[in-house]
């Protein structure tokens, strides 16, 4: 390893260095595998951010809990009977937004499209609610 | 560790007390240099913006006692030095935090280091080292904390831990180095 040798007395046997070379080739196995689990990590959980795999949607009528179920999943319009009429709440790619509303103003289907834990979407006259809650915590339980 | 055919020992009356002495003086400097290492870099601001993310500079030691002593003597600095590290910052989860994930991270570099060390360098087993650290380190946080959101952290940690380990990696092997040729034969 060393040419140099020690300035002492002591005629002690070197034994070989056990440190070998500062890299080898099996070090870019470690780091690219890391690499690739790392991507891999980021673009499944980047996948699921829009409100975490597991958020759930719950829609409520009039204060009560009118139906849950997860964000993600199946897509589609859910027709929900509310205090005045037909509420239509669409699902798709991870997103919520309500279509129509038996309301005067239409101020809920202005709102548009809502992802996060946390959002929401109002329709005061139907007193229809959507809000979405994240399954897994997420932000809410770390400050609770 | 000295071996039999070692003057300095075989000139003594006890080879097999004199080793043993010299072992524990050895384990010694390396816990203490990892104990000072670590609240060096306590004092030190976070290098990282990420919580938990560390430089890790007391890993040091463990990586030295894996090159210059061995597999189970990196397991002793190690649990040593978590043990007294967290009774000197007085953190119980903190002790728990790093006597577990520092325990996985010695048990992979002596799995790397003895069988596949001439294909995997010191560096590439620190660096495996410092991943498993992160990893085992998240793990044990989510069941104490028992906060599943955590686990979306777990990349940003494992990618922290590639410079973090190439660092410590590199200056363990040029300290090894260094200690090998010293005139207190720690080597």
């Amino acid at each position: 390893m060393r040419a140099r040798t020690r300035p002492r007395g002591s005629s002690r046997q070197r034994k070989p260095l056990p440190t070998g070379r500062w890299w080898a080739p099996g070090d870019i196995l470690i780091v690219v595998g890391v690499v690739a689990l790392s991507v891999f990590l980021i673009c499944n959980g980047v996948a699921g951010a829009g409100g975490g795999t597991t958020a759930t949607v719950v829609i409520s009528v009039n204060g009560e809990d009118y139906m849950a179920r997860p964000l993600q999943g199946e897509e589609g319009v859910v027709v929900v009977e509310g205090y005045q009429g037909e509420s239509y709440v669409e699902f798709s790619g991870g997103r919520v937004r309500m279509v129509d509303s038996a309301c005067p103003d239409k101020l809920c289907v202005r709102s548009g499209w809502i992802s996060r834990p946390g959002e929401s979407i109002v329709c005061l006259p139907n007193r229809v609610v959507i809000e979405i809650r994240s399954g897994d915590g997420g932000p809410d339980a770390v400050s609770r | 560790m000295p071996s039999a055919g070692d003057r300095s020992v075989r000139g003594t009356l006890y080879p097999a007390a004199d080793r043993r002495a010299r072992l524990v003086g050895k384990l010694g400097l390396l816990v203490a240099l990892g104990l000072v290492l670590q609240i060096i870099e306590g004092s030190l601001p976070p290098l990282f913006p990420l919580p938990g993310a560390k430089l890790g500079l007391a890993n040091l030691a463990t990586v030295i006692a894996l090159i210059l002593l061995g597999p189970w003597e990196a397991l002793a600095v190690n649990i040593l030095r978590c043990l007294l590290g967290g009774l000197l910052r007085g953190s119980f989860v903190g002790l728990v935090l790093s006597l577990s994930a520092g325990t996985a991270a010695t048990l992979a570099m002596a799995a790397l280091y003895m069988t596949f060390f001439p294909f995997i360098s010191v560096t590439g087993i620190s660096i495996a080292g410092a991943v498993t650290h992160n990893a085992a380190q998240l793990g044990v946080a989510i069941w104490l904390v028992a906060f599943p959101g955590l686990k979306y952290y777990l990349p940003y940690l494992l990618l922290v831990a590639l410079p973090t380990g190439l660092f410590i990696g590199l200056v363990a092997r040029r300290l090894a180095l260094a200690l090998e040729n010293s005139p207190w034969e720690v080597g």
